[in-house]
């Protein structure tokens, strides 16, 4: 909850008319007070958050994910030399850039859809408790850069490919243990549908045709459906996956279960 | 024309050939089946398709589509005897064994 209201706060500071002083201070401000929600130290938060945007213009690296990447890994640094620990800063940082650059990004009508496709890691984020924790940034399967801190208590992966969905983006932070903050992605799909055993066994014995993240879903099931035999329908987006052009689709049935995610490549 | 292993699969938009270690699924003419094997296979994928749509709620034509995609299995593996082929029931979803 701290999460997804930190997310829309930074979001709207990222809509705002804000000159670039009072843009540093507002987000210090909601920093703060999200770090004190979370049961943190304001001031902490204050200097992490304030810090992290006035250093933000460094990620200017004309590349979605690695801006994403080179933010998280300031804010986790800047987190760890004011006293907090780097996987929450990175989390907070990665999850200010992913509301406040990419949702203003997608609500200006620029289309973040394909940079999604292109740079799509075929992963979902996995978060299992009483384990290490590891904050793992990927955000390119062909360069596979990942910053990684093993922290205790939990296990920790943090898809961007996940963050950067803007219907998908709800992060809630959890007491794991003695950390305060975890990136847990639960309940974030906008779409109620649910799935069927299949789709997971077919990810699993053919990754290349059908593990795309499910943060694209949301998107997909958005176009119109196809209408097919006995109530069946099927969604299609057009985009590209490894560098070919296709089609994504998305097989719900009857009863509203999605039984078939895949991806076409074009002939 | 180099040895394959390849997985016959009836699955919804697929070619009903899949690379088995690779991945991904392979257009019928780039392995160089006949034209009469690439139309039995088109009609096979069609009739899979509409049982996909149905739930493959009728056992008997599940029973029968994989009848043909075994008959299928043989006659690939006759045009490309190097090639490794194996059928996996997409009603069934498992490997059905046909050598």
């Amino acid at each position: 909850m701290i999460g997804a209201l930190g997310g829309l706060t930074f979001q709207k500071i990222g809509l705002s008319k804000l000159g670039g002083t009072e843009r540093i201070f507002a987000h210090a401000l909601a920093g703060g007070t999200l770090e004190v929600l979370g049961g943190g130290k304001f001031g902490h938060g204050f200097i992490s958050a304030g810090l992290s945007k006035a250093l933000s213009p460094l990620a200017d690296t004309g590349h979605l994910f690695r801006d994403g990447l080179v933010n998280a890994v300031i804010g986790g640094t800047v987190s760890e030399i004011t006293g907090g620990d780097f996987a929450n800063g990175a989390a907070m940082a990665a999850t200010q850039y992913a509301f406040n650059e990419l949702a203003s990004r997608a609500w200006t009508g620029i289309p973040i859809f394909d940079d999604l496709i292109d740079n799509a890691v075929a992963e979902e984020p996995i978060h299992t408790t009483g384990e290490t924790i590891k904050a793992q940034l990927i955000y390119d399967v062909s360069r596979p850069v990942t910053v990684e801190r093993v922290v205790e208590s939990t296990a920790m992966t943090l898809s961007l490919v996940t963050m950067f969905s803007p219907t998908r983006a709800f992060f809630r932070p959890a007491r794991v243990g003695p950390w305060r903050a975890d990136l847990l992605i639960q309940d974030a799909y906008s779409h109620g549908y649910k799935y069927a055993d299949r789709v997971r066994m077919r990810g699993v014995q053919d990754p290349l045709s059908h593990n795309f993240p499910y943060s694209f879903d949301d998107i997909i099931l958005a176009t119109k459906p196809i209408p097919k035999n006995n109530g069946y329908n099927m969604f299609q987006q057009t985009g590209s996956m490894r560098g070919k052009e296709g089609v994504f689709e998305i097989g719900v049935t009857k009863d509203g279960v999605i039984d078939h995610r895949f991806f076409r490549p074009n002939k | 024309m180099s040895a394959h292993y390849l997985t016959i699969d009836g699955m919804l938009s697929g070619t009903g050939i899949r690379e088995s270690v690779v991945g991904g699924y392979l257009e019928p003419n780039e392995l160089g089946v006949s034209p009469t094997l690439m139309e039995n296979i088109t009609a096979w994928l069609r009739r899979y398709e509409y049982a996909h749509y149905n739930q493959f709620d009728n056992a008997d034509q599940n029973m029968e589509l994989d009848r043909e995609g075994i008959a299928i299995c043989k006659l690939i593996q006759k045009e490309l005897p190097e090639s490794r082929i194996e059928y996996f029931s997409s009603a069934l979803m498992r490997k059905i064994p046909w050598q």
